[in-house]
């Protein structure tokens, strides 16, 4: 019999990486946040450490889709790691450059990538200095974010220097890009105004893959020859420079998973031709007494495997942001689905939010 | 209700009641088809009847009292009002369209409805009723024009509701800037729906040809009769929300670059 593998979705990269010294990553309620993705993706004898609980039905719910059985256990030693490499010291130092806001800088000023220029700034004194006489708005990237965390719309509000400044620019389009030797695969991203990820859009046929793929695919190649790394995930934009419309196409590295990635291994796991990935505040949801109650609740918007259509619930419930999966045929009807559940689950008359529209 | 039931309701019924008819009953059945159906005017009953007459737009100074800021919500509403017809007489003259175009159609005008709504109660906190002022019926004057599908898009969609990007966006700016911050709070809802209304008008195009750059030749072969895609852009801009809308930079540069005169109406109350 095959051994089983333990791993720890060290959901929490990011805050490892801020640390000075290197410690094995432990599991903590962050990684609680988003662990059960990892369910959606293991294979069979991969089980999960986690501190936390799930529910029976929440697992065989999963295993019916995917096929493999399910497990987790609070016990295991130096379990592997599935979000980010950090088993140790060489990792971590690595990983600290690749994934830092200074690193960015530097490759973007390197490909000539400086549209809405970056500058780093390493303390208040600095950066106060840096914007007298400028006028643009600004915002400030902490060395280590995610997600839209570390990112700072006020001086006062930062918490750590050095920080990259930027200018604000209005963006029409964000996009994740998972890129390694052979793969280019784009999600459209969708993000809230205060830039946080809300969901991603999965589907083939971007009007701007051509161009992305191309600078991903030159970024990757910069990267790998610079920082000995595997693949990357690259968050591009399009964004108004005056009148124009213009690219962004690196605004952020991140060198691990992203729910981005998830999405797309997802989509292709489960979706039809279009997927939409999103996020919702659970406090917002009819979440019912078990998940087996909430999932009935979904109706006949429940995803069938038959016909590859449907919502899949990929939280247990338990989570403060709750993380479903829509699929369907197209974007239009993708859209109808997406509507209706929200009618059908979201508490009171909340309207569909601009990050739930997938813009037929 | 029959979906052709409900468009007929919306579109032959008189009252504001029937103009606003929810589309909650509806019974959607792929099965169901009618003979496509035309009608010169819309239903309106005296106090919402169109009129010959015509008033002038508030001009930006004027805007800083109720009244006139009543009145210009009166002109949106207006607005409003004509499109959520001309939807329904779509619905009526292509049965054709897939179940997904039609629950789009539908869609559309359940958002129409509810920009009426606010612009309806805005105005009511400014003393102005609808039906107040004389009531044009210059958007509907295209609809004897348009016989497919796709030159419906490019007309509603595509001009009228481009243009309208412009004009939610120049004003919620001027609303605003005015301390208006309720007004301005409706115009953003609506020019946030307008991006979507442009943006499915751009899709349904753009399945017709065969690569973004051609949509503006497409675009312009479906303007029926004298409208150009001059009607497409307003008071201001709005570069962000076409982009937003998925309308590619060289359709954008063609609007913004298009020049003719105007002989249709008089443009002149819509001067900054």
């Amino acid at each position: 019999m095959e051994k089983i593998r333990f791993f720890l979705a060290n959901i929490d990269f990011e805050k490892t990486l801020d640390k000075t010294s290197f410690e094995y990553p432990t599991w903590n309620k962050l990684d609680g946040e988003l662990e059960y993705l990892f369910f959606w993706l293991s294979e069979e004898n991969q089980s999960l450490y986690t501190l936390k609980n799930y529910e029976a039905a929440y697992l065989k719910y999963i295993e019916e889709l995917t096929g493999n059985s399910k497990s987790y256990s609070s016990t295991a030693e130096n379990p592997e790691l599935w979000w980010g490499q950090l088993q140790d010291k060489e990792h971590f130092d690595s990983e600290k450059i690749i994934n830092s806001n200074l690193t960015l800088a530097k490759i973007r000023e390197d490909l000539g990538l400086t549209s809405n220029l970056g500058h780093i700034c390493h303390s208040e004194s600095e950066l106060r200095d840096y914007l007298v006489g400028n006028d643009n708005k600004t915002v400030f990237k902490e060395e280590f974010g995610f997600s839209g965390r570390g990112l700072r719309f006020s001086i006062d509000k930062i918490k750590k220097y050095p920080v990259l400044v930027e200018k604000w620019v209005q963006r029409v389009r964000d996009f994740g890009v998972y890129v390694d030797d052979s793969l280019v695969n784009i999600t459209q991203s969708h993000i809230g105004p205060k830039g946080t990820f809300k969901g991603s859009l999965i589907k083939s046929d971007f009007p701007e893959k051509e161009i992305i793929e191309k600078e991903a695919r030159r970024i990757f190649n910069y990267c790998q020859k610079n920082y000995n790394v595997k693949f990357l995930q690259i968050d591009t934009y399009q964004f108004m420079n005056g009148s124009k419309l213009d690219f962004q196409h690196l605004g952020e590295i991140n060198h691990r998973r992203t729910i981005g990635t998830v999405g797309f291994s997802l989509h292709e796991k489960f979706g039809n031709k279009v997927s939409f990935l999103g996020i919702v505040p659970t406090h917002k949801l009819k979440i019912e007494k078990s998940f087996a109650e909430t999932i009935t609740s979904f109706g006949n918007l429940a995803y069938n495997p038959i016909t590859k259509t449907g919502v899949v619930m990929l939280s247990s419930g338990q989570e403060n942001f709750s993380l479903f999966l829509f699929t369907e045929e197209s974007e239009r009807t993708l859209q109808f689905l997406i509507r209706d559940w929200w009618n059908k689950v979201v508490e009171g008359s909340r309207r569909l939010p601009a990050e739930f529209i997938v813009y037929l | 209700m029959t979906l052709y039931d409900y468009a007929n309701t919306i579109l032959m019924g008189e009252s504001l009641e029937d103009k606003l008819l929810s589309s909650v009953d509806i019974v959607w059945d792929e099965m169901e088809t009618w003979q496509p159906e035309r009608c010169d005017m819309p239903g309106r009953s005296s106090q919402i009847a169109f009129s010959e007459d015509q008033i002038k737009f508030p001009s930006k100074e004027a805007l800083r009292v109720d009244k006139e800021k009543g009145k210009a919500l009166h002109f949106f509403a207006n607005h409003e009002l004509l499109a959520i017809e001309m939807m329904a007489q779509a619905l009526l003259l292509f049965p054709e369209l897939l179940l997904s175009q039609k629950k789009l159609l539908v869609s559309t005008i359940e958002e129409e409805q509810k920009h009426f709504m606010l612009y309806s109660e805005r105005m009511g906190e400014f003393g102005v009723n609808f039906g107040d002022y004389p009531l044009n019926s210059f958007f509907w004057s295209f609809m004897s024009e348009i016989h497919s599908a796709d030159q419906f898009y490019s007309v509603v969609a595509l001009t009228f509701e481009q243009a309208n990007l412009d004009f939610a966006h120049f004003y919620k700016e001027l609303f605003k800037k005015l301390g208006d911050i309720k007004t301005y709070q409706i115009l953003e809802e609506v020019y946030q729906d307008e991006i979507k209304h442009v943006a499915r008008g751009r899709v349904e195009l753009q399945k017709k040809v065969n690569s973004a750059d051609e949509l503006w030749a497409y675009y312009c072969e479906n303007l029926p009769g004298k409208l150009t895609p001059a009607r497409a852009k307003g008071i201001h801009f709005d570069n962000f929300g076409r982009a937003k809308a998925g309308l590619n930079p060289h359709f954008i540069e063609n609007i913004k670059n298009y020049k003719n005169t105007f002989s249709v109406t008089n443009r002149k109350q819509w001067k900054k």
